[in-house]
């Protein structure tokens, strides 16, 4: 009898304690994570500070780097000729009234780059390991990623974000950090980021409705081509034909893209210093900038259109031109009108 | 009548000590068997228990996209037969869930869970009295009567939902035989969703198959041994595979029910992965079980 009076009050403590507990009566709650915020920046010359260290360096500041990259003593003095080129001039596009930015190749020739697109895909934080001071290959082959494809459960940031591929305008605005989107990651020590590049698909941020080029001879409205299956677009000219003088008579369009080359791999830049995120330090950012000014390194522009070497060169030297621009602990820093 | 006496104490002591714990969330076992037992029911025959569930599941890589989900649930069972051949039951949980995610951030999800009606029809028996085997047929429809919940006015993940919000019904069939001390069930059944949950989540169909053994020790306790299978397909989501969903996975759940007084019983289960052949990467841990019935 007191054993069944023993085993009914164990019965009832079980019920109570079962609805004692009750699930389905706690607090809904949402608790953010730890992100990296990523933004593309595109400026002339990766600076030497810049290109591997100085990741603290806000880009706010970055007048810097504009005032070093048009000080460039070549650069100078060949943008300055390019202002007293003729109007007459035939071929190319027009010079003298179309924004554009200026490179030059390996044999001092001048390209004026009218458009030009890259489209970025994936963005991977490379955590550190023992093995980081091995060369980016291996570092590539060894080290696993920090985050899987980009973009998992980030939010839009700017109407953009990571989980498809971006395609960046290089003609926009030189020096402004353009956010991409936010990185969620686990709490760690990151020694890097990968950055890969694709060939688009059917969905995108960014990707500008192709149009046609004007008819008028220089072309006042160049082309925006069609970036459907392509990882890079460019519409440029040069000057291919002078008077004794020097002056431009003729330039020559240099219209490419990707067509029939390999795609660069995907290009892993060390951090000079880690990246740490834990509970308490819960946010980062990761500029990662394009120099345009090496793209026509080791190039020569007049063969561009017309041989498949050069412009393999040339898209390896676009991919080659990512680099670290600014990295530190925070949210991005907000840009400065220049 | 030596024989007649022995099935009758089987399907008696089956009825009292037959309740095994189904998995309402990760669909894996039989939710029929812990709503209505498993014995010959009786016009006016009444169930009612509740029942405490506890579990954990990972998707995703450890260090990049691993998401942690700790669930508890408590369910309340009811069950009522119509009569000799039809038997109908209703569960409703309550849930909270904790998801957790590689990078520290969390959801926590808590309220009424989707609403599980269920109907056994008893078709077949052999010959004796009272019957060695018993087999028909079972219905189900799950509705969604949850709400979705929120956290700022925004709703949180569907990962942490209590409940999916998708109409899902299904049919299966089960079998069971009586030879005391032993108790054999088997079922199988099929689930098709006929509707998209919350944030456009749209359950892949699963094929249910639950094999249990019963050995009596003596009228109070008996010890259970169940395999239950999940063959299950593709979740989506607006259209879109999750590819860490669905897959094929066996669980092996040792337990125990016990009489602890008359028409009350106590059960509780330990649920092992057994076999686990997931679609991407899922891994799903051992899941506690405990409960209290009482048959009016």
């Amino acid at each position: 009898m007191i054993f069944k009076v023993v085993i009914r009050l164990l019965c009832v403590g079980a019920v109570l304690l079962l609805l004692s507990g009750c699930p389905g009566q706690d607090e809904n709650r949402v608790q953010s994570g730890l992100t990296v915020h990523i933004a593309e920046v595109h400026l002339e010359q990766q600076l030497p500070t810049v290109s591997r260290a100085a990741t603290t360096t806000p880009p706010a500041v970055s007048k810097q780097l504009a005032s070093v990259a048009t000080t460039l003593p070549d650069n100078a003095d060949l943008a300055a000729d390019a202002t007293i080129t003729p109007l007459a001039v035939t071929g190319g596009y027009n010079h003298d009234l179309l924004e554009h930015h200026d490179i030059i190749d390996n044999n001092s020739h001048l390209l004026s780059i009218y458009r030009a697109y890259v489209v970025l895909d994936e963005f991977e934080l490379v955590s550190c390991t023992s093995l980081s001071q091995l060369p980016d290959r291996i570092l590539n082959w060894i080290i696993p990623t920090a985050a899987a494809h980009a973009g998992h459960g980030a939010e839009p940031v700017g109407g953009r974000n990571l989980d498809q591929p971006n395609v960046i305008d290089m003609l926009t605005q030189d020096e402004y950090l353009l956010a991409l989107g936010d990185l969620a990651v686990a709490p760690g020590r990151y020694c890097g980021i990968r950055v890969s590049f694709t060939r688009l698909g059917s969905t995108s941020y960014g990707k500008p409705d192709a149009a046609p080029a004007s008819d008028d001879d220089p072309t006042t409205t160049p082309e925006v081509p069609d970036l459907s299956g392509r990882m890079f677009a460019l519409r440029a000219d040069y000057c291919s034909t002078t008077d004794a003088a020097g002056n431009c008579l003729g330039r020559s369009k240099v219209d490419i893209d990707d067509t029939g080359l390999a795609l660069p791999p995907a290009r892993t830049i060390r951090f000079a210093q880690p990246l740490e995120l834990n509970h308490s330090l819960r946010s980062g950012y990761v500029a990662v900038g394009i120099a345009y000014g090496q793209w026509a390194r080791d190039v020569d522009v007049a063969l561009l259109a017309s041989d498949l070497y050069q412009r393999q060169k040339f898209l390896n030297n676009v991919a080659a031109s990512v680099h670290v621009y600014v990295k530190g602990l925070g949210d991005l820093p907000i840009n400065v009108t220049l | 009548m030596r024989s007649t006496a022995v099935a009758g104490v089987a399907i008696v002591l089956c009825w009292k000590t037959s309740l095994v714990w189904a998995c309402a969330t990760c669909l894996c076992g039989d939710p029929t068997i812990t709503t209505m037992g498993t014995g010959k029911p009786f016009s006016g025959r009444m169930r009612a228990g509740i029942g405490y569930l506890s579990r954990r599941e990972k998707v995703g890589e450890p260090g990049t996209s691993e998401v942690v989900t700790d669930e508890e649930r408590l369910t309340y069972n009811f069950s009522y037969a119509l009569n000799t051949e039809w038997m109908f039951a209703a569960s409703l949980p309550f849930v909270t869930k904790l998801v957790k995610r590689f990078d520290t951030s969390s959801t926590q999800g808590s309220g009424i869970g989707d609403l599980d009606l269920s109907a056994r029809w008893f078709v077949g028996k052999d010959q004796h009295f009272p019957s060695r085997f018993l087999w028909g047929m079972q219905m189900g429809l799950r509705l969604p009567i949850s709400s979705e919940q929120t956290s700022d006015g925004a709703p949180i993940d569907i990962d942490a939902q209590p409940g999916v919000g998708a109409t899902i019904p299904s049919v299966g069939m089960w079998y069971g035989r009586y030879a005391m001390p032993w108790f054999l069930y088997t079922s199988a059944s099929y689930q098709h969703a006929v509707s998209e949950g919350y944030q456009h989540y749209q359950a892949g169909d699963v094929a249910l198959l639950t094999g249990l053994v019963q050995y009596a020790l003596n009228y109070g306790v008996a010890l259970q041994i169940s395999l239950d299978g999940r063959f299950k397909q593709y979740d989506k989501y607006d259209g879109v595979r999750d590819e860490n969903s669905g897959g094929v996975l066996v669980m092996a759940s040792p337990g125990l029910a016990w009489t602890a007084l008359q028409d009350l019983v106590i059960n509780m289960s330990y649920q092992l992965p057994a076999i686990e052949n997931p679609n991407g990467q899922q891994k799903e841990e051992p899941t506690f079980r405990f409960g209290v019935v009482y048959d009016f």
